[in-house]
């Protein structure tokens, strides 16, 4: 009675080292699992033994990833990078929350004090977001939200003046850029050549950039002078996470399709693998250029060219990674109808 | 898994060269590892559950191949894929389930043209080795 205690007891700890195995697979092979494991189990046993709880326990991590064949392991390579670098960039999304607000006219006024003409005392232009459509662009809201936009811009604080030609752009810039550095900002980039110079410099979490904004008419030429933010230091490490989780999570799902759909008839399965592909290629113009802007997010954080979201908002591009995803998330609950033939007779 | 060979023909007369070594080529394919081996192999008789896997194939291996439970239902179930082995029968006896398998005639044949190729593979070998000397010191004698 003792003895069949004992077994009962070893049985369930067994059945909960099995817990990491998908429940279909439980629902197949559990049963016949924990006997086996008993029937190799010493009389003495009380508790699986460390290796049995390591071979159980990564198994069933290990059958969670598998996929099979040359398909299944490219599109659960397409499924993670897809899934990475959109984790990655709402990742990036969620740092950039944490922005601090933009400064003050007032505040403005003192950091560009070496750099504003002398005699400037018009208040500056706000943008105060985040990241947005264009504010110049009169277009109705919902046109960029469902259409994209092609200029998303970084909020800022900014000040424009028309020069005279007799002063050439390189001349102003370069003497904003000297101004600036004197004052103690750093530099990250700078760019004298061509119609448009422009520089930008940092420090202590804002951005300066001064550029010439080309010609106005025969006589002037526009030059911009903004403040804006440098990347939050929540952006890299959450980017980072949504990456590794997009990458995980995406391989995951679809090992668990590649499961779902194995015992789909050949025309379910191709359907499915179509609807799944053309949902991919759909998301593919957002995903790279996505892909692009969160590399370019890791190699330059003091100077945010542009987010690591930028691909799904992009014009045409926005609309095709909607229909994309509605594609890629409708295979899902069709690979979750799977017939129950599967299941074993013997169930426990 | 496995697909057509090739023979490569040994020449005759001239020095012998790797090729005079190489009977026959995989193409396609990926030849077995061994513990897929032992388990056909164990299969290879009566049907078998599970722990009679296992407790075979440590016999076939002299010991040496322990298969854990979670290696053994991973390979169970590739190879149920494949075509190699099927489900004989179920039991359930005092609430134990347990999952009787047999080989299939693919699975047979895939099994014989593996030991064949070991067998040809270790024969190659054993001849090469007749003649083969050590370099000094190779040893550590």
């Amino acid at each position: 009675m003792h003895e069949q205690s004992d077994r009962a007891r070893l049985a369930r700890r067994y059945r909960r080292l099995l817990l990491t195995y998908p429940r279909s697979y439980r629902r197949r092979h559990g049963a016949e699992i924990v006997t086996t494991l008993l029937d190799a189990a010493p009389p003495d046993r009380l508790r699986p033994s460390r290796v049995e709880a390591v071979d159980l326990l990564t198994g069933g991590i290990r059958f969670r990833f598998r996929v099979w064949g040359t398909a299944g392991l490219l599109a659960a390579i397409a499924a993670a990078t897809f899934a990475a670098v959109s984790l990655g960039a709402f990742g990036s999304y969620l740092g950039w929350q944490t922005a601090p607000r933009l400064p003050s006219d007032a505040e403005v006024l003192r950091m560009l004090q070496p750099a504003l003409p002398p005699g400037a005392s018009a208040p500056p232009q706000r943008w105060d977001f985040i990241f947005d459509d264009n504010p110049q662009y009169t277009d109705p809201r919902w046109i960029y939200l469902v259409g994209g936009t092609d200029d998303y811009q970084a909020g800022k604080v900014f000040f424009q003046f028309a020069y005279p030609n007799e002063k050439r752009p390189q001349q102003v810039v370069a003497g904003v850029d000297e101004g600036m550095r004197t004052a103690g900002w750093q530099p990250v980039a700078k760019q004298m050549s061509g119609c448009c110079p422009e520089t930008a410099l940092h420090r202590d979490g804002w951005l300066v950039e001064a550029f010439s904004e080309g010609y106005l008419d025969e006589s002037h030429y526009g030059l911009q002078i903004a403040v804006s933010r440098t990347t939050p230091a929540a952006v890299l490490p959450l980017t980072t996470a949504g990456l590794l989780a997009g990458g995980l999570a995406g391989w995951l799902i679809a090992a668990w399709v590649f499961r779902r759909i194995r015992g789909f008839s050949a025309t379910r399965r191709a359907v499915t693998g179509l609807v799944f592909g053309a949902g991919l290629l759909a998301i593919l113009p957002a995903t790279a250029l996505s892909a692009l802007a969160l590399i370019a997010s890791y190699l330059a954080p003091d100077h945010p060219a542009a987010p690591a979201w930028l691909g799904y908002t992009f014009i045409l591009f926005r609309p095709l990674a909607y229909l994309g995803a509605a594609a890629v998330v409708g295979c899902l609950p069709i690979a979750a109808l799977s017939d129950q033939a599967r299941r074993g007779p013997l169930t426990n | 898994m496995y697909n057509a060979f090739i023979h490569l023909h040994h020449s005759a007369g001239n020095a012998p060269g790797l090729l005079d070594y190489i009977d026959h080529l995989y193409i396609g394919g990926v030849s077995m590892r061994e513990p897929t081996f032992l388990i056909l192999a164990a299969l290879a008789g009566p049907p078998l559950h599970g722990y009679g896997v296992m407790r075979q194939v440590a016999e076939l291996s002299g010991g040496r191949v322990k298969l854990s439970a979670g290696t053994l239902y991973a390979a169970l179930d590739r190879l149920t894929g494949e075509g190699l082995i099927a489900v004989d029968r179920e039991d359930a006896v005092d609430g134990r389930v347990r999952r009787y398998y047999k080989l299939t005639e693919r699975g047979g044949a895939a099994l014989q043209q593996e030991a064949a190729q070991l067998r040809r593979n270790s024969e190659v070998a054993v001849e090469r080795l007749a003649g083969w000397a050590p370099l000094p010191g190779l040893l550590g004698a």
